[in-house]
């Protein structure tokens, strides 16, 4: 919502800042805005009904309408060295596959680094994009942009808003634990995890292959891959072009 | 990485290939290739199993399927570029502990995947060369070139986009260089 001064209206929600937006360029522009210009506070939240520029990570447009689309972006201040940026798409997913889960009792998997999908049928349900804004020698603010298609989660447009709220409730756990045990984020990460022990051809930015098993997540968010000689290879999300199980 | 640090030129492709989805290629880790022990598999086979290690990031595999010769040369290159000659030396004798170890062979393995980037490792056929030597003939020594198919004959004939020089060592054929075609 704009004010009459032009300015973004910030309510209170559930006693988190929260801006409601019907259009705009998308949910993460306006959460990295609102974070970097008005130093939003842990927590807040952004919610876009159309967003015009809804792209995800790598710029791949997200394909579900705006109608049966919950676009929105959460900020985060967790206690983040720089070697920790990629942990808050690990935090994203986990907390979006609980939501969910919680919320519609389907199960739920993590694909890492930016999606998740239907346990049974591999269906994408959301699509993650963590934006980590530095400061020197720490994560100063982390915007996770989440997706979700509302069919695919089998809820209903007039209960978009009752499942935000589950969702933005995991979040908030996650990151809790976060700030406590980071381990304890990627363990439950790799627990929810569809890619542990498949082998992967992974194509790397900005050139290069890999290829291994992928044996877990570290503490950084960064993904392990393991060969059938032990040897061990951890890729950033930076890193990742693509990825394509064998 | 061309071990010796040439660059030189691969004739064309004559006689028979191997393609990498031969299972009779898929050598494992622990030598799996489905053949007795003690036999020496053949060059085009154990040039494949070397590409499908570096591909696979099977370290162990590609430091045993280097020969003694191509490991010395590694290890004085890690030790030219900075490397400790007291690690070089553990490396060297297998004394080294297994973080050193893995941090080392780790390195080599993506020496060696730059060196085949750009390439479809899937697809690679191996080929003898034909002419390795000119005049020279030594049944201990062989090169096989790696060769990336093409769509359609009309395009020419198959190119080949690196080779393997590999030497007979105690009965087995070893990787003594690998000499990518093209290198940027």
């Amino acid at each position: 919502m704009i004010g009459p001064s032009g300015q973004a209206v910030t309510v209170d929600r559930d006693g988190r800042p929260f801006r409601h937006f019907p259009v705009a360029v998308s949910a993460g522009a306006m959460g990295l805005a609102w974070s970097r210009q008005e130093a939003a506070p842990d927590g807040a939240c952004v919610l876009v009904d159309y967003e015009i520029n809804a792209l995800g990570r790598l710029g791949v447009a997200w394909p579900t309408p705006a109608a049966d689309t919950l676009s929105f972006a959460v900020v985060l201040r967790p206690t983040l060295e720089v070697d920790d940026a990629d942990l808050p798409w690990l935090l994203g997913g986990l907390g979006v596959s609980r939501g969910v889960e919680s919320y519609t009792g389907s199960k739920t998997a993590t694909v890492w680094p930016d999606q998740v999908v239907e346990q049974s049928s591999g269906r994408t349900i959301a699509s993650i994009l963590a934006e980590a804004q530095l400061a020197p020698g720490r994560v100063r603010a982390a915007v996770v942009t989440v997706r979700i298609d509302l069919a695919a989660a089998e809820v209903e447009r007039d209960r978009r808003d009752d499942l935000l709220s589950a969702v933005l409730e995991s979040i908030d756990a996650v990151s809790e634990a976060c700030g406590e045990d980071r381990a304890s984020v990627a363990a439950g990460y790799e627990g929810r995890s569809a890619l542990i022990g498949r082998r992967a051809k992974v194509r790397l930015r900005p050139h290069g292959e890999t290829r291994a098993e992928i044996a877990g997540f570290d503490v950084h968010g960064r993904l392990e891959l393991r060969s059938a000689t032990g040897m061990v290879e951890r890729i950033t999300v930076d890193m990742l072009r693509d990825m394509e199980l064998v | 990485m061309a071990l010796d640090g040439s660059d030189r030129e691969s004739p064309a492709v004559d006689g028979p290939t191997v393609s990498s989805s031969n299972p009779l290629l898929e050598a494992g880790p622990e030598g799996g290739d489905g053949r007795p022990n003690g036999e020496s598999p053949e060059p085009l086979a154990t040039a494949a199993a070397f590409v499908a290690a570096v591909a696979w990031g099977e370290h162990l595999r590609v430091w045993e399927l280097l020969s003694p010769e191509a490991r010395r040369v590694v290890l004085r290159v890690a030790v030219s570029r900075g490397m400790d000659e007291a690690l070089s030396a553990r490396i060297r004798d297998g004394t080294a502990g297994r973080a050193e170890r893995d941090t080392f062979l780790t390195d080599l393995v993506n020496g060696l995947r730059a060196d085949l980037r750009g390439n479809d490792l899937d697809a690679l056929e191996y080929a003898p060369d034909p002419d390795p030597y000119g005049d020279v003939v030594d049944p201990d020594r062989t090169r096989v070139l790696l060769v990336a198919p093409v769509v359609s004959a009309a395009l020419g004939e198959p190119l080949p986009v690196a080779s393997v020089e590999l030497v007979r060592h105690d009965g087995q054929w070893r990787i003594e260089h690998l000499l990518p075609r093209a290198r940027t």
